[in-house]
């Protein structure tokens, strides 16, 4: 009786190591689990061994029999519980894989989304702050439209100021001619009165003549003839005056025209320019704005790739649990088969008829003796206890 | 447009310099006038006084700008002073700060 | 020309994590589930390096950078190993089987990308 106890015992200390394994998923906890089997088996054997010298001095037979029985049982117990914990932790993973993968693959869609959301906003800030143009604009001639706007307005302001310039000189040239024209009349003033003279010194030489009677014919010719050539004189005169008037009226015609290309109001510039000026002032709000936002956006896309890689780490976190509960399984499975091998051994000491054979028991003795030697501590490849983030090693 | 404008001038520093004010419009009425005064002999100086000034059309800048010929190009020999806000603004998109010394105006 | 990097992991997930880092930073990212499958990718692909696990069934991540380092076209790869293992002679082994760099997961995404840098223009 008393080594059934034990050796519920010792399976009890076994199925615990094996929840503090499945508890810690450490070397501890396998150090435990070792110690216990080893104490187990060591211990039990020692008992039965005690037992064995008892039994043979007292009692012959049953009891060795009976034990055997319920000792098969219990090995069959902790196998089939094993096995359903292994069974357990398989499906643990599975899942774990399952839902790991569903959440990968989400986080990916969120992170290129949000790239590409980032991308976009990056790209409409930067048109809005002027550091970019549109593909389709031709980047090399294109100017912001108020930009372009001012240009073409300086452009004409500067042509209305040479124009204006150009035409007040022409009517400069113009007025300087009225007075060359205003010099003529004067000349023909000059003339009409020399004219009038001559006209009147032929009168009086006519007068002369007509007295002078016979001797003085010859010389009343030459002065009608000098009367006609002043008359002439005059009439030629005032042909030229007039055509100088003309001229004049012609010139003051020029003049005004001129003037009114000259003369142009500045509001309509100055309101244009000033629309302008606005137009300006808007855009560089909105460089200045949209500068502001690009800093942010930036700021904001420093916080999310912080956040992913923070994300990209967690995420590991199922290889290493996957490797953990591969090694629980594995010393699961160790445990099920040295189970089973202990209970071929009592199996065959049932079978056996519970002989108290010396070389039976010799070899059974010999059976768990190699099962205890056989067992080993698993090292445990994965060292990572929590996900604090591994080195880096350059080699 | 306002009223016909009228000029008033004077001689100052020894007849160096020649003072032309404009009262109320300065416009083409002003042409022949503002020349025969300008142009009556190359003073050492000139200054516009614009106070009076109500209103400038670009043959006023025409005006300026043949005078500025007239004393071959000297940006210091003529000087266009007190002008209202509105003349100022005019003078400034010509950028005629680069052609005169304009109170009110920086120089380019 | 975007610099084409093979990741070799039996994890899918950290096949997944590495191509995320690896992506976002610009990189092509072809994928192999252990060594014999990465030996086949090797295969008509141009790889510039390759960032390899240690433990995966069937060729393991060192006898993989071996088999790897006999092929003329991959003498001169570099080979970047990401994997659990910490333990010195391990390191040894793969410094050995001519592995330059050796980083131990989990692994933060700007170190991955650091080491890939080290080793080759994006």
């Amino acid at each position: 009786m008393p080594v059934l106890i034990l050796v519920g015992l010792c399976l009890l200390s076994l199925s615990s190591a094996m929840l503090l394994y499945l508890y810690l998923g450490s070397d501890s906890a396998l150090a435990v689990l070792a110690t216990a089997v080893a104490w187990g088996s060591g211990s039990l054997w020692s008992r039965y061994q005690a037992g064995v010298e008892q039994s043979a001095a007292q009692v012959t037979v049953a009891p060795w029999r009976e034990l055997a029985n319920p000792l098969c049982a219990l090995h069959r117990n902790a196998t089939e519980e094993m096995t359903s914990a292994s069974n357990r932790c398989e499906r643990i993973q599975h899942v774990l894989h399952e839902a790991l993968q569903l959440l990968i693959s989400s986080f990916n869609e969120i992170n290129n989304a949000t790239e590409r959301q980032q991308g976009h906003a990056v790209d409409l800030a930067r048109l809005l702050a002027g550091e970019k143009v549109l593909p389709t604009e031709d980047s090399a001639q294109h100017k912001p439209f108020p930009v372009e706007m001012a240009e073409i307005l300086e452009y004409f302001i500067s042509l209305i100021v040479d124009i204006s310039e150009k035409s007040i000189h022409t009517v400069h040239k113009i007025d300087d001619m009225a007075a060359e024209i205003e010099r003529i009349n004067a000349f023909l003033a000059d003339i009409k009165s020399i004219a009038d003279q001559t006209n009147l010194l032929a009168l009086n030489a006519a007068i002369e003549a007509a007295r002078a009677g016979d001797a003085g014919r010859g010389f009343s010719v030459v002065a009608a003839e000098i009367r006609t050539l002043s008359n002439r004189s005059n009439e030629f005169n005032e042909s030229i005056r007039k055509q100088v008037e003309m001229a004049t009226v012609i010139t003051r015609n020029a003049r005004e025209v001129v003037g009114e290309m000259a003369a142009k109001d500045m509001s309509v510039a100055l309101k244009a320019k000033s629309r302008v000026d606005e137009m300006l002032t808007e855009m560089h709000e909105l460089h200045e704005y949209s500068a502001k936002v690009l800093k942010d956006i930036s700021s904001i896309s420093q916080h999310i790739t912080d956040n992913v890689n923070r994300t990209l780490v967690s995420l590991q976190f199922e290889d290493i649990v996957r490797q953990i509960a591969d090694e629980i399984n594995e010393g699961a499975h160790k445990l099920i088969d040295m189970h089973g091998e202990v209970r071929d051994v009592l199996q065959e000491w049932e079978d056996k008829g519970g002989t108290n054979d010396a070389e039976l028991q010799t070899h059974l003795l010999g059976e768990l003796h190699r099962i205890r030697d056989g067992w080993g501590v698993s090292r445990s490849k994965v060292q990572q206890s929590s996900m604090e983030t591994g080195s880096v090693d350059f080699f | 447009m306002a009223d016909q404008g009228s000029i008033i001038y004077r001689l100052q520093d020894n007849e160096q310099t020649l003072c032309v004010e404009i009262h109320d419009s300065f416009c083409f009425d002003l042409l022949r006038e503002f020349r025969q005064i300008c142009e009556r002999a190359r003073y050492k100086r000139y200054i516009i006084d614009l106070r009076y000034t109500t209103y400038i059309d670009s043959s006023a800048l025409g005006m300026l700008m043949v005078l500025h010929r007239f004393v071959d190009g000297d940006r210091q020999a003529v000087a266009i002073v007190n002008a209202s806000d509105t003349v100022l603004d005019i003078l400034r998109i010509a950028h005629f700060n680069q052609f005169f010394d304009i109170s009110g105006l920086q120089k380019p | 020309m975007a610099k084409t990097i093979l990741v070799v992991d039996d994890s899918a997930s950290i096949r997944q994590v590495v191509s995320i880092a690896l992506k976002g930073a610009g990189y092509e990212v072809i994928t192999a589930n252990d060594g014999q499958d990465a030996l086949k990718k090797l295969d008509g692909h141009k790889i510039h390096l390759i960032v390899t696990d240690v433990n995966m069934p069937v060729m393991d991540g060192i006898a993989f950078v071996r088999e790897a380092k006999k092929l003329p076209d991959y003498k001169f790869t570099p080979f970047i190993m990401l994997t659990t293992e910490s333990q010195p002679e391990k390191k040894a082994e793969g410094k050995e089987a001519g592995a330059k760099a050796w980083i131990v997961k989990p692994f933060q995404p700007p170190q991955l990308l650091d080491a890939v840098s080290r080793l080759i223009s994006p």
